[in-house]
């Protein structure tokens, strides 16, 4: 069976610091893995090298079984997904969305029937013609998301897609990519420094700190590791228990 | 219930800052087109001859007029044509090299050249007596200096387009490479590239629409002062076509003072023309909303 995204033995330095020290990866189809880890810990590079935009020092990523240094970027099939929405300044929603499909000089009927199936199906319906500036942060992304999945991506990176919304718009746009991901099927990583925020996207949970990246089975495996990051968080929610009771 | 009072001005200092611009750079401008409408019409001058539209009708059937309308609109929009593909070029392709070193010192010198001296320098190189003309001949590429071709002083404005381009272009490249970093291009490009776009058509369908997007407002003012511009085409133009400017000069100065009024009218349709193409432009959404940005 095809692996649609495999790392192995990839290492990353900048100068004398070890960003990423021979780091193996494995994700299954239809999966999405969360990876969890402080600012400045190399999530964002060991992202950016999975989507072939940036070259490791070492190892390799396979894409479906193939290096993707020997794909060209059309070919490759994974998508990277900023932290902010980055939607193109120049285009409206609709040729935003489009983006990808204009790549592939697809047929302009195609292009059309297929964007505003994607519109609607991310809630976006009458917003066709507005401009990146008119929308919310909670729409950009949308339609960060929707130019992402409309060309049918193998894998999705998502780079902290949600960090710089507010709380009550993160939390749908979580919901949101719940959904999403159960109807498109989508293979994903993602990455966020919110413990709580990465067991609810995650089927699988790995934390990356000093180069080296932990991967657990389940959900479960890492409630019950030794991982600090969790034990504080249960600490904390059983000491507000705590002094509700009392 | 408070009502606030909708005021004029912010403050005083903005009230003040406001009539100084209007009484010295305003009123003049005013008085002076009035003036120019008034000679035009034979209401005053030195040829008055009471109100008549006799000027307006021999100025608007002449060729010379609308010729030069004509060409002033040509070198204009060569110039900036020219200028966007060579700072583009300049600012995709060479941004690490111009921010450092002999490149990066280079590129501020022809922001230094004031417009008659680039006019006598191009001159100089590209006239039949001029330099390049005299190294052709001593390789014996050409028989006689009279052969180099027309460089200035020429029909098509080679000279004048080049000279334009010659002191827009640093200019331009310089603007490109910091809109560049300013509209996060860079991420951009990566966005697109990780959407399936090679690098041609990260350039294509991001980089170059983005930039002159957004350097829209400043191509336009740009292209209106080289329709405006004065010494370069008076030093490397000719006598027939001329840009507007000689025109209205040259009309102006002639021996015979009944020019004078053309001259006026020439200046009267350039200014509308200039107003109607910024009415236009400004009543545009995007161009506003890039101009805020």
């Amino acid at each position: 069976m095809v692996t649609p995204l495999k790392a192995e033995h990839i290492s990353k330095s900048y100068g004398s610091e070890q960003v990423l020290d021979d780091l193996h990866l494995q994700l299954y189809s239809g999966e999405t893995l969360s990876i969890l880890g402080r600012s400045g810990c190399g999530k964002t590079t060991l992202l950016k090298i999975l989507a072939g935009l940036e070259p490791a020092d070492q190892g390799k990523v396979l894409v479906n079984d193939i290096d993707i240094q020997s794909l060209s970027p059309q070919a490759r099939e994974v998508v990277y997904l900023y932290q902010e929405a980055l939607l193109f300044p120049h285009l409206n929603v609709f040729e935003n969305i489009a983006f990808g499909l204009r790549l592939r000089n697809r047929s302009e009927e195609e292009i059309k029937e297929h964007t505003l199936t994607m519109i609607d199906r991310l809630g976006l319906n009458g917003m066709n013609e507005k401009m990146p500036h008119q929308l919310s942060g909670g729409q950009q992304q949308r339609v960060s998301f929707g130019r992402a999945l409309i060309t049918n991506p193998s894998v999705l990176l998502l780079d902290e897609p949600f960090g710089s919304l507010d709380a009550d718009t993160r939390s749908n746009m979580q919901q949101f990519f719940k959904n999403i991901a159960k109807q498109f099927d989508i293979t994903a990583i993602f990455v966020t420094h919110n413990v709580k925020e990465a067991m609810l996207m995650g089927n699988r949970i790995a934390t990356l700190a000093n180069g080296s990246l932990s991967v657990f089975d389940s959900i479960d495996a890492f409630i019950n590791s030794s991982n600090n990051v969790v034990q504080e968080e249960i600490a904390f929610w059983e000491s507000v228990q705590a002094r509700r009771s009392n | 219930m408070r009502i606030s009072e909708q005021k004029l001005f912010n403050n005083k200092a903005e009230g003040i800052g406001i009539l100084l611009f209007l009484v010295l750079a305003v009123l003049p401008l005013v008085l002076g087109i009035i003036y120019a409408l008034l000679y035009s019409l034979g209401v005053i001058g030195l040829v008055s001859d009471g109100f008549t539209f006799a000027y307006w009708q021999r100025a608007l059937s002449d060729a010379e007029f609308w010729l030069s309308i004509g060409y002033t609109f040509y070198i204009a929009l060569a110039t900036i044509g020219l200028t966007i593909i060579l700072s583009l070029f300049l600012s995709l392709y060479f941004r690490k090299e111009l921010r450092h070193g002999l490149p990066g010192f280079a590129i501020y010198v022809p922001l230094a050249f004031p417009a008659i001296v680039v006019a006598f320098l191009f001159f100089q190189l590209l006239s039949q007596s001029g330099l390049f003309a005299r190294i052709a001949f001593q390789l014996r590429l050409i028989a006689d200096s009279s052969v180099f071709p027309e460089l200035v002083n020429d029909p098509f404005g080679i000279g004048i387009i080049g000279a334009h381009t010659f002191m827009a272009t640093p200019f331009f490249t310089l603007y490109f490479m910091n809109l560049y970093r300013q509209a996060n291009l860079k991420e951009f490009r990566q966005v697109a590239e990780s959407l399936g776009a090679s690098a041609f058509e990260q350039l294509r369908r991001i980089v170059v629409p983005v930039l002159l997007k957004r350097a829209f407002p400043t191509l336009t003012l740009y292209t209106i002062f080289v329709m405006g511009s004065y010494e370069i085409p008076l030093i490397l133009g000719r006598q027939t076509p001329q840009m507007m400017s000689v025109l209205v000069i040259r009309k102006l100065r002639r021996f015979s003072l009944s020019t004078i009024p053309e001259a006026y009218i020439t200046a009267i349709v350039f200014i509308a023309i200039i107003i109607a193409l910024l009415t236009v432009l400004f009543k545009s959404k995007n161009f506003s909303y890039d101009l805020d940005r």
